[in-house]
């Protein structure tokens, strides 16, 4: 689905970032570290950009030991990943192209060394993997009751549905992962806003639509809504599913498609059959947070009791 | 940038809203935690651009990750 391994090439209307300052930001807890001391062997995880999870790893010496404390950009090519997902479900694949640009054009924005790119490169790999639920979480803003609240429902809907004994699933098939992960789309502590990165993602796009006439085919075809795209089997599976989603759902889409679409995006219609009512990006939109969220109910409803939200 | 890091019971990862994430060592998690509580996010600010900053360096010993 995606070439992970073309070359990196400059991006005509996207100008270099500058180094984002920390200050100003608002700090929050992410995990107190329960366990080993280091003289105990501590506790090993491992770090890049956006991602930081647990490894078992009892023979391997750490590159770095976060005894006196360290510190590092989180923002990463899974966030993005993650967000491409989302921007893929909304046009059902037939902007593999665009979103290879996008990328692109977000690495270079985001001012990434050539070794970070090669990485990014590596992680995009990952996060845009089937069934690959990886916990990114997008950075960028802080989430608002309200939207804390409507994303809850929709996770609500997306686990409901998602169990493995449902229609849904049935529906879905093998590709219950990947569309579970995205129907659970939810918000949470995390997430992108409007001037964040993947909030200039979206405009930048649009810039490089203008340069690129197989983008503009593609966009062209998703306009048609009669028209029907060439879509993988996973967006094909999302396609199949989308009559089951519930109304909290739906909303989830409308306000992820407006946060994507930052404005930018056609009006109406992208050939999404079952979705076209609720994907409109015309009207107001507030920043959407949210965090990819995990297949399972047990997961999903575990995760949003740690914000204090019961669903 | 990837590390496989050492971290251990008592330390704090904490991440703010401008993409920086930060392990605070033990002997500053309860100060670090109260200055997040009070809202105080610039004297935090201040402490973590005293951390050792992880940038792109060799290559993660773990390998299979990336």
């Amino acid at each position: 689905m995606y070439n992970i391994a073309s070359p990196i090439t400059p991006i005509k209307g996207i100008a270099p970032r500058k180094e984002k300052a920390m200050e100003g930001g608002k700090w929050k807890i992410v995990e107190e570290f329960n366990g080993k001391s280091h003289e105990d062997g501590g506790i090993d995880i491992f770090v890049s950009g956006g991602v930081v999870k647990r490894i078992h790893a009892p023979f391997h010496k750490p590159d770095e030991y976060a005894g006196w404390g360290s510190f590092w950009k989180s923002v990463g090519a899974t966030a993005y990943g993650v967000g491409e997902g989302l921007l893929d479900t909304v046009t059902l694949g037939a902007t593999d192209k665009l979103t290879d640009m996008g990328y692109e054009a977000l690495q270079r924005a985001g001012g990434s060394s050539e070794q970070e790119i090669r990485e990014q490169n590596s992680l995009r790999g990952y996060g845009t993997t089937a069934g690959a639920i990886t916990g990114g979480i997008l950075s960028g803003g802080a989430a608002t009751g309200t939207a804390i609240q409507q994303g809850a429902k929709g996770v609500g809907a997306g686990v409901s549905y998602g169990s493995p004994d449902s229609k849904f699933a049935q529906a879905v098939g093998t590709y219950l992962p990947l569309a579970g992960s995205i129907a659970g789309m939810a918000t949470g502590n995390a997430g992108y806003a409007q001037g964040s990165k993947l909030g200039n993602f979206a405009a930048g796009a649009a810039k490089l639509n203008k340069y690129n006439p197989a983008i503009q085919a593609g966009l062209s075809t998703i306009m048609r809504p009669q028209a029907q795209p060439q879509v993988g089997r996973v967006q094909q599976g999302i396609r199949e599913v989308t009559p089951f989603l519930g109304p909290g759902m739906k909303q989830s889409y409308k306000e992820l498609g407006q946060e994507i679409a930052g404005g930018a995006a056609p009006s109406r219609g992208t050939g999404m059959s079952m979705m076209d009512g609720v994907q409109n990006f015309g009207g107001e939109g507030g920043p959407i947070q949210f965090q990819q969220q995990p297949v399972f109910a047990a997961e999903a409803y575990n995760y949003l009791n740690k914000y204090g939200i019961n669903v | 940038m990837s590390k496989h890091i050492e971290a251990e019971g008592g330390e704090l990862l904490i991440e703010t809203s401008n993409g920086y994430k930060a392990i605070i060592p033990k002997n500053m998690a309860e100060w670090v935690k109260e200055h997040i509580r009070s809202g105080n996010h610039a004297a935090v600010d201040h402490y973590v651009k005293g951390l050792k900053e992880l940038k792109p360096g060799k290559k993660a010993r773990m390998g299979g990750c990336l």
